[in-house]
């Protein structure tokens, strides 16, 4: 029997994760896409406009289209929504998708409608973006310290990447088969990883590979990283900005206690009137410094519900980590029986889009040291302006080329005969060939 | 004072008094207890209030108005003890953060021998009424402790809901943050994350203050005996002093856990986060106070019994109550002096708790060689049981733990600031003992010729110190303490303070703005004679072949040390970034981020008490970082 062909075709979103993943021997032909979406401010400047995610899903369709038989509808075996972000889902909001015919559809167990833990960590982390949200808008809007700042924007973000309405919504709508109208048929939804460790091991049409699932884990310990920041001190600081909402009494204390406002050269001494310009009181109030660092915290609690997965395709192991940061990837680096599955890895969809932890020092020490094979290691990237220095993260390509890994990404692409580009610039892909054991 | 104008002059109090809550308003409406804060009297004190050492700025950021200051030498408020504390009159909140803060700064003075001045003699500014939100910390960069206000939750305990509650009426939350401040004074790269106990020790020490400032009140303690009714069998009295404490602060979540866990190092050896590591410590210390309180009213008791022990059912003698109030307080003065006096004695940076309970030993055993009040013994062997000591040492005792002496020079001769750097101290020894006359006028110190023969000095003995002499040394510190010893004499000291920040190392491990500095504190006796130095060492660039036989030993073992010393900061910075989810995002380095608003904002997985000064907003401010 002939060796099997792997290709990953990754498709430039921008700032965003869509692969399409296609094995094939010489009898049979299996099609994974992992992820379709863009970031919000994420979006790639081609020729001068930028490119909206919807043209990115015709893309796909038409690439789906012209792989499938004469007469037939485009075809996916399975579609890998890894995590409920907007740049990893917004794509599958559009229309195009209703004439594709889905073999099964796989999110992550946080997804499970029947399953009441994953049902309320979902809604925390929902009402939590929804606090965030509102709390950033209403920030902007009152002219308040910090309503102008790069931080309050920032944090808008985050908050509007993971908040459940528009895009988001409707592309878990039609991914979980909501309203019946998501693609051509109605597929098999997967809530990953099953309770049942053996449904874990997914086999894929084409004999020698097969997918084994990972993460998110469902250990109770680990669950608490997905917790996102509380709601309520998000709503009351939104409150407390809205001028329509009465929050703490207005004025604090009786009108006697007030320096009316032309008295104050003379009542105040003028050592702690400069004091106070000193110290510049008036930033005081605004917490936009607590507002992002809940922000990250709630990015980071539904990056780490992400489908970790590995496809083993006759031996040789290609890693899909969605977006899980570093406390995601305890689980798997901590129990040998799923360390051993990242064994003889030939590419590695860097996590993240390459921030700083979401590729653990462990795994590039420890796992990528013991690898005797060439690795490619895939960066999803596409510029955001404000994290163009952090996003990837420098150390940490240069850490993944010192393991001599090749890295793809559509922005540089390297010189190797694995790796090809789309002349048009809407994907970039690596392949190989692998041997039957 | 001179009589002028025929007419003899009133000699200005030296005392002030000012009332204040006992500890919060909730408390004192509960056991309608307040407090009576007795400070020193400053003279000029401009309304604010606004003295020499601290400011009181009451303008609310949230509202952008001022509030009315108080003026506290107003005759009315003189003759009465300042304001009656309330809830609705600002002013009565600024005398309360006044006064507080006035109160833990003299005690420091007290421990430390010496007056307290803040760097530049700038004053700290206490803003009451700063902004609205559950929180209420001290900002070095504004120099500031800064406190909120909020309103209470639905079911606030015994609050009213929807009352407003505001930090800066609690006497804790004061204490606590005045001393972070002070801590900052004496110590300013404690505000360097470096190691997990940096921080830890910020907070353990600033609960351990705002916790034994509870016995300085002995009508509080008084109480709290009276109130044990028949046997004062456990003490409960004074360990319930403990738990209140816990209840009305935020940092008591982690306190009571602490005080309530059995004296083993299990909870110790798996805290990471610095308010529940820094418990552990303030439990020790606490239970070495209350062991040898127990000891100390043991023959008290036996008196009041008959010589039983056992004391009778029913309310305890007044007599008894005073005199057991007496012993408690006593005691406690003389524990937290033991901690607050090992300042003097800790390293200039990355501070461990090991490093804590070796100044404590070096401090202690050079005033109280005996120990015999078996103090010092009991106190190790607390924080022992709850597994803080320090590495590499051969064994807990005495000899071992107190801090090396410096090797020795070529030739034999000892340490010593003898010469230059001793004569140019000699104003600074003068200005000190000025300043403890407290109708003294300070002379002016020579700053700049001790600074430079300091300077001279150091790069002279660089080897000896632990540090590099092929690196600039920057002085950070230079004072004179007059300590009390165990014969009631003061036992004056030098504290110097040497740091080196290595950029070349910095540069070698790539670390962005994240400082790797070496140091040594020296302590000499007014002779100058070097007692004892403390050394936080890195790895030397300049090689140490040409050093005499005796120096090159030490100074190879400092760079052994120092190597050890550098990977653990580097394995540190990294472990922070790890857990940091903004650490993806902004390309300052994690640990520049760790500071005290954001400690006291990770508190948010705790129930919260109404009073507690929680939530609060992390140190990337970008306005304030650029």
């Amino acid at each position: 029997m002939a060796a099997t062909s792997v290709t990953i075709r990754m498709y430039t979103v921008g700032f965003g994760d869509s692969f399409l993943v296609t094995v094939a021997n010489d009898r049979t032909t299996w099609r994974m896409l992992v992820d379709c979406g863009v970031h919000a401010h994420g979006r790639p400047r081609i020729d001068g406009s930028s490119r909206e995610i919807g043209e990115t899903v015709d893309t796909i369709v038409s690439d789906l289209l012209e792989a499938a038989p004469e007469g037939a509808p485009p075809r996916v075996d399975v579609i890998v929504a890894t995590h409920r972000h907007a740049d990893h889902v917004s794509g599958f909001a559009e229309d195009a998708w209703s004439q594709v015919d889905v073999g099964e559809v796989w999110v992550s167990f946080v997804e499970d409608p029947d399953d009441p833990d994953a049902v309320s960590l979902r809604t925390e982390q929902d009402e939590s973006a929804a606090a965030i949200a509102r709390a950033t808008r209403a920030l902007a809007a009152s002219g308040r310290p910090g309503s102008d700042s790069s931080f309050r924007a920032v944090a808008e973000d985050f908050a509007m990447n993971a908040v459940f309405e528009g895009p988001n919504l409707a592309a878990m709508t039609r991914l979980l088969g909501g309203d019946g109208t998501g693609f051509a048929n109605t597929p098999t939804v997967r809530f990953l990883p099953d309770r049942n460790p053996i449904r874990n091991r997914i086999a894929t049409s084409v004999p020698g590979a097969t997918v084994s699932v990972l993460g998110p884990s469902r250990d109770p310990a680990d669950l608490k990283r997905m917790n996102p920041p509380k709601k309520d001190h998000w709503l009351a600081y939104a409150d407390d900005l809205d001028p329509t909402v009465t929050s703490a009494p207005r004025p604090l204390f009786a009108q006697p206690y007030i320096v009316d406002e032309r008295d104050i050269a003379t009542v105040i001494p003028e050592g702690l009137l400069e004091a106070a310009k000193k110290t510049r009181l008036d930033y005081l109030g605004s917490e936009v410094d607590a507002l992002l660092a809940a922000a990250a915290v709630l990015e980071r609690s539904v990056n780490n519900t992400s489908v970790f997965f590995v496809l083993d395709v006759n031996g040789r192991r290609l890693l899909f980590v969605g977006d899980s940061q570093e406390g995601a990837w305890r689980h798997v680096l901590d129990d040998p029986h799923a360390r051993a599955e990242l064994d003889h890895l030939l590419f590695y969809k860097i996590g993240h889009h390459g921030s700083h932890n979401a590729t653990p020092r462990r795994f590039v020490e420890e796992v990528l040291d013991s690898r005797r094979e060439p690795l490619y290691a895939m960066l999803p990237w596409g510029s955001v302006k404000a994290w163009d220095d952090t996003i990837p993260e420098p150390d940490l390509i240069t850490a993944l080329a010192g393991k001599s890994a090749h890295i793809v990404r559509a922005d540089d692409v390297i010189d190797d005969d694995a790796v090809t580009s789309d002349p048009g610039g809407r994907w970039t892909q690596v392949s190989f060939t692998i041997p039957e054991r | 004072m001179l009589p002028t104008n025929d007419r003899p002059t009133i000699q200005l109090p030296e005392r002030r008094r000012l009332r204040a809550y006992a500890f919060d308003p909730m408390s004192t409406r509960l056991h309608g207890r307040v407090l009576t804060l007795d400070i020193p009297f400053e003279r000029g004190l401009q309304p604010g209030p606004m003295g020499t050492l601290l400011q009181v700025v009451d303008y609310d950021a949230t509202r952008h108005v001022w509030y009315h200051p108080v003026d506290l030498d107003h005759p009315a408020l003189l003759a009465q003890g300042g304001m009656a504390p309330s809830e609705r009159d600002p002013r009565a909140h600024q005398q309360i953060v006044y006064g507080v803060a006035m109160s833990v700064i003299e005690r420091f003075e007290r421990f430390l021998g010496r007056r307290f001045e803040w760097r530049g003699s700038q004053p700290l500014r206490l803003i009451p009424h700063a902004f609205e939100g559950r929180n209420a910390y001290f900002d070095p960069e504004r120099r500031a402790v800064v406190f909120g206000y909020f309103l209470a939750d639905e079911n606030p305990g015994p609050n009213l809901p929807q009352q407003v509650v505001f930090t800066c009426l609690s006497t804790d939350i004061i204490a606590h943050e005045v001393t972070h401040a002070l801590v900052h004074r004496l110590r300013r790269y404690f505000a360097e994350a470096t190691n997990p106990d940096v921080f830890a020790w910020h907070e353990a020490f600033a609960d351990l203050v705002a916790l034994f400032h509870h016995f300085a009140f002995p009508e509080i303690v008084a109480a709290a005996v009276a109130g044990s009714q028949t046997e004062l069998r456990e003490a409960d009295a004074i360990l319930d002093l403990a738990k209140e404490f816990g209840a009305t602060t935020a940092r008591g979540g982690a306190l009571r856990t602490a005080i309530d866990s059995a004296r083993t190092p299990e909870g110790f050896a798996n805290a990471t986060e610095p308010h529940e590591r820094g418990a552990y410590f303030v439990t020790a210390v606490f239970e070495a106070f209350l062991d040898t309180y127990r000891s100390r009213i043991a023959d008290l008791r036996r008196i009041a019994s008959g010589g039983t022990g056992v004391l009778p059912a029913g309310a305890l003698h007044p007599d008894l109550v005073n005199r057991v109030t007496i012993e408690a307080v006593r005691n406690a003065d003389r524990l937290l002096s033991m901690v607050v006096r090992a300042f003097e004695y800790l390293p200039v940076v990355d501070v461990t708790f090991g490093d804590v309970v070796r100044a404590i030993v070096t401090a202690d055993r050079s005033l109280y060689p005996s120990d015999t009040g078996h103090l010092r013994g009991t106190l190790v062997e607390s924080l022992r049981q709850r597994g803080i000591f320090p590495e590499a040492v051969t064994s807990l005792a005495d000899e071992a733990l107190v801090w090396p002496q410096p090797p020795e020079l070529p030739g034999g001769g000892p340490l010593t600031l003898a010469g230059d750097p001793l004569s140019d101290l000699e104003s600074l020894i003068v200005a000190t003992t000025l300043d403890l006359d407290v109708h003294g006028e300070s002379g002016t110190i020579p700053w700049k010729r001790i600074r430079q023969s300091l300077l001279a000095w150091s790069r002279t003995y660089a080897d000896a110190l632990g540090l590099d002499p092929g690196h600039p040394i920057a002085m950070t510190g230079a004072h004179v303490s007059y300590l009390t010893a165990a014969d009631r004499q003061p036992r004056p000291i030098i504290v110097v303070q040497f740091m080196q920040r290595r950029e070349d190392l910095e540069a070698r491990e790539g670390l962005k703005g994240v400082p790797l500095r070496a140091a040594c504190t020296v302590i000499a006796r007014v002779d100058g004679l070097v007692e004892a130095i403390v050394p936080k060492p890195l790895p030397r660039s300049t090689p140490t072949t040409d050093l005499p036989e005796s120096l090159r030993a030490f100074a190879e073992q400092q760079d052994e040390a120092g190597r050890k010393r550098m990977r653990a900061i580097l394995e540190f910075a990294r472990s922070v970034a790890d857990d940091d989810p903004l650490a993806a995002w902004l390309t300052a380095p994690s640990v520049l981020r760790i500071d005290f608003a954001r400690l006291h904002a990770n508190e948010e997985d705790e129930p919260r008490p109404p009073t507690d000064s929680g939530r609060g907003q992390p140190a990337m401010n970008d306005e304030a970082r650029t």
